[in-house]
C-alpha cells in the first residue's frame, strides 16, 4: 500500500464494520440483548410450572399428578422435538413463505442463535402444554406424549413460520401481508387453544360431566390455592414471554411490559363485569382465567398499541373468555381448565385487536382484514391437523382412559402413583397393604 | 389344545359337566366337548350346549343343569372355588354391603328416579361387559332386593364399577366419588373386610386377591 491514509481508513472500516453491521442487522449480538433474552427464556420456562400448578389444582386429587406429568412431558419431549425438527421448520431459511428448510437439529456453537433457540423452544413447549389442561382427567399419557411431539415438531412450527419465519432468510407469507403478532397471541396461544379444542372434542367429556338432559355439572378442582398460585406464576412468566420478544434490551421493553400489565388487570375487570351482568357467582377460577385472557389478548399487540388500547384489549379479552366458555359448555365440550376460551378465543380476539388499535394506523380495514386472515389461517391449519392427529391416535391406539381408569384416577392407572395418599385413604393403592 | 385367552372357565368345564350330569353322561359329555369343541373359540359354548343334548340324549332337566353349569362357569361362579372359600364368602358379604349402600345413596337423591337408575345400570351391564348371563339376575337383585346372586370376586368388582359409573351418570362424578368412597369406608369396617378388604373389589391387582 502506497497510501497510508487509505490503509488506515480500510483498517478502521474492517475493524468497525462487523460490529456495526451485526448490531444493526442481526438480532441478538449485543451482550445485554443476549442476557435479557436468556432471562426471558428462564421466565417462560417458569411458565411451565405455572401451567402445572394451575392444571394440577384445577383437577381432582386422583388426577393431579397425571396432568403435571403431562406438563413435564410437554417440556421434555417438546424441547427435543422442537430442536430436531420444529426450529428448522419454523425459523430455517424460508424461501417459499410456508416452512423453513434448514437448521434442523442445529448446533449450539453460535451463542446468539442458541439463546434465540432456547427462548423459542420455551414458546413451543408453552403451545403444547395448553392442550393438557383441556383433556385432563381422561386422556391417556402416551397418546398425549405423541400429540405433544407432533404439535411441537410440526403443527406449531409450520404456522409459526408463516408469521415469524424470517430469522435467517426469507419470510412467512402472512408476515409478508403485514400480519402482526408480536409475541404470539395467535402463533402460540391460539395454536395451543385450537389443538386443545380438537383434543377435547375427540377425547370426549369426563364421565358424568354432562347430564342426560345436557346440563353441565361442575367438577371442582382439588386445590384452588394451587391453581391461583399457578396463575401468579404464569403472570410472572409473561414478563419474559412478551418482554423477551423484543429480542433486545431496549426501551421497547418498558412499553411492552406496561401494556401487558394493564391488559392483564383489565382482563380481570372484564371477567368480573361479565359475571356480575350474567348474575353468576364471582368464581375464583373464572376470575383467575380472566387475568390470563387479558395477558393472552395483549400478547399480539403489546409493542404496537397504546396503553388505553391495551386496557380495552384486555377488558374485552375477559369478556370473550367468559362468553366462549359458556359456548363450549352449550356444545358439551369438556375443557377442564378453560384452555380453549383463554388461549384460543382470547388469543384470536387479541390478534384482531392488534390490527384494530395499531398505533398510528387505528381502524384500518385492510390491516384488520389481514389480522382476520391470519386468525382464520391459524384455525384452519391447527384445528384440522390436530383433529386428524387425535383421530388417528384414537383409531390406532385409543386416546381415552376407560371408565374403570377414570374411577381409579389416572395418577394410579397411568403412573402407579397417587398424589395425595393421605386424602384418599380408601382408594389409595397404599391402603391395599 | 389352546384355551381361548378370555376363557378361564374353559379349564373348569370338564369338572362342571361331570358335576352336573353324573359320571356316566358326564363322561360322554366331556368326551364330546374334548373331541368337538375344546379347540374352538369362547363362543362355541352355545352350539355345544345344543349339540351335547342331542348327542348324549339328555333330558330337559339335564339340559337345564348343563346350561346352568356352563353359564355359572362362564360368569366365574364355580363349585370349586378359585379363591379360598372363606375369602370368597367374605368378599360377597363386603360386596353386598358396599353395593346396597351405593344403591341406597343413589336412590336417596331426590332427582334420581328408579327408572333412570335401571336404564343406566342396564347399559353398564350390557352383553360384552363381562357379566354374561349373570347381568340380569344382578340387575334384578340391585333393583328389587332379595338374595344376591353368587358371583366370583372379579365379577363382583365389575358390578361395583357398573354402580359407580351409574352414580356418575345420574348424579355427576363428584357425588359418584363421594358415594363410592363412603361405601368403601363403611364396608371396610365389617369384620369380613379383614379377610377381604373392599379395595380388593376395586383394584383388580389387589394383593388380597392373589395372596393365599
Amino acid at each position: 500500500m502506497r497510501n497510508p491514509r487509505l490503509l488506515r481508513g480500510l483498517t478502521a472500516v474492517l475493524l468497525l464494520w462487523p460490529i456495526g453491521a451485526r448490531a444493526e442487522d442481526a438480532p441478538l449480538t449485543a451482550p445485554a440483548d443476549i442476557a435479557w433474552v436468556a432471562v426471558s427464556a428462564a421466565l417462560v420456562f417458569f411458565m411451565q410450572a405455572g401451567f402445572a400448578l394451575l392444571e394440577g389444582g384445577s383437577t381432582r386429587a386422583k388426577n393431579a399428578t397425571n396432568v403435571i406429568m403431562k406438563n413435564y412431558a410437554d417440556l421434555c419431549f417438546g424441547l427435543l422435538a422442537f430442536w430436531v425438527v420444529g426450529f428448522g421448520l419454523m425459523f430455517g431459511s424460508n424461501p417459499s413463505g410456508w416452512f423453513g428448510t434448514d437448521h434442523f437439529a442445529m448446533d449450539s456453537s453460535a451463542g446468539n442463535e442458541a439463546v434465540f433457540f432456547i427462548f423459542q423452544a420455551m414458546f413451543a413447549a408453552t403451545a403444547a402444554t395448553i392442550v393438557s389442561g383441556a383433556v385432563a382427567e381422561r386422556m391417556r399419557f402416551w397418546p398425549y406424549v405423541v400429540c405433544s411431539i407432533v404439535i411441537t415438531a410440526f403443527i406449531y412450527p409450520v404456522f409459526g413460520s408463516w408469521v415469524w419465519g424470517s430469522f435467517y432468510d426469507g419470510s412467512g407469507w402472512l408476515a409478508d401481508r403485514g400480519f402482526v403478532d408480536f409475541a404470539g397471541s395467535t402463533v402460540v396461544h391460539s395454536v395451543g387453544g385450537w389443538c386443545a379444542l380438537a383434543g377435547a372434542i375427540v377425547v370426549g367429556p369426563r364421565l358424568g360431566r354432562f347430564s342426560a338432559m345436557g346440563a353441565a355439572r361442575a367438577i371442582p378442582g382439588h386445590n384452588l390455592p394451587l391453581a391461583a398460585l399457578g396463575v401468579f406464576v404464569l403472570w410472572l412468566g409473561w414478563f419474559g414471554f412478551n418482554g423477551g420478544s423484543t429480542l433486545a434490551a431496549s426501551t421497547d421493553v418498558g412499553t411492552v411490559l406496561m401494556n401487558t400489565e394493564l391488559a392483564a388487570v383489565a382482563g380481570v375487570m372484564g371477567t368480573l363485569v361479565m359475571l356480575v351482568i350474567s348474575r353468576q357467582p364471582i368464581s375464583t377460577l373464572t376470575t383467575l382465567n380472566g387475568g390470563l385472557a387479558g395477558l393472552v389478548s395483549i400478547t399480539a399487540g403489546c409493542a404496537s398499541i397504546s396503553a388505553t388500547s391495551a386496557v380495552i384489549t384486555g377488558f374485552i379479552g375477559g369478556v370473550v373468555m367468559v362468553l366462549s366458555a359458556a359456548l363450549l359448555e352449550k356444545l358439551k365440550i369438556d375443557d377442564v381448565v378453560g384452555a380453549v376460551p383463554v388461549h384460543g378465543f382470547a388469543g384470536a380476539w387479541g390478534t384482531l385487536a392488534a390490527g384494530i388499535f395499531h398505533a398510528g394506523d387505528s381502524f384500518n380495514l385492510v390491516r384488520i382484514g389481514t389480522q382476520a386472515l391470519g386468525i382464520g389461517a391459524a384455525f384452519v391449519w391447527t384445528f384440522s391437523t390436530a383433529l386428524a392427529l387425535f383421530l388417528v391416535l384414537k383409531i390406532l391406539v385409543g386416546v381415552r382412559a376407560t371408565t374403570l381408569h377414570e374411577q381409579h384416577g389416572l395418577d394410579h392407572t397411568e403412573h402407579a402413583d397417587v398424589g395425595y395418599p393421605e386424602f384418599q385413604p380408601s382408594l389409595a393403592p397404599r391402603a391395599m397393604s | 389344545m389352546k384355551a381361548p385367552k378370555s376363557a378361564s372357565w374353559w379349564h373348569a368345564l370338564p369338572d362342571t359337566l361331570m358335576a352336573a350330569l353324573g359320571p356316566v353322561k358326564g363322561e360322554l359329555a366331556v368326551h364330546y366337548w374334548q373331541s368337538h369343541y375344546a379347540n374352538k373359540p369362547d363362543s362355541a359354548a352355545i352350539p355345544f350346549m345344543r349339540d351335547v343334548a342331542a348327542e348324549c340324549d339328555l333330558s330337559s332337566a339335564e339340559r337345564q343343569a348343563v346350561r346352568t353349569a356352563i353359564h355359572r362357569a362362564r360368569s366365574g361362579i364355580t363349585n370349586a372355588a378359585p379363591q379360598s372359600d372363606q375369602k370368597l364368602l367374605a368378599g360377597r358379604v363386603v360386596a353386598r354391603h358396599l353395593l346396597l349402600l351405593m344403591r341406597r345413596e343413589i336412590f336417596a337423591e331426590p332427582e334420581v328416579s328408579q327408572r333412570e337408575f335401571i336404564g343406566v345400570l342396564t347399559q353398564q351391564m350390557a352383553p360384552g361387559k363381562g357379566l354374561h348371563e349373570m347381568a340380569a339376575p344382578v340387575l334384578g337383585w340391585l333393583v328389587q332386593g332379595g338374595k344376591m346372586p353368587e358371583l366370583s370376586l372379579p365379577s363382583l368388582g365389575m358390578v361395583v364399577h357398573a354402580c359407580y359409573v351409574t352414580a356418575c351418570k345420574v348424579l355427576g362424578p363428584v357425588r359418584g366419588d363421594e358415594i363410592l368412597t363412603m361405601a368403601v369406608t363403611s364396608a371396610s369396617k365389617l369384620p369380613e373386610a379383614r379377610r377381604l378388604p373392599p379395595n380388593a373389589l376395586i383394584y383388580p391387582n389387589h394383593p388380597a386377591l392373589t395372596s393365599a
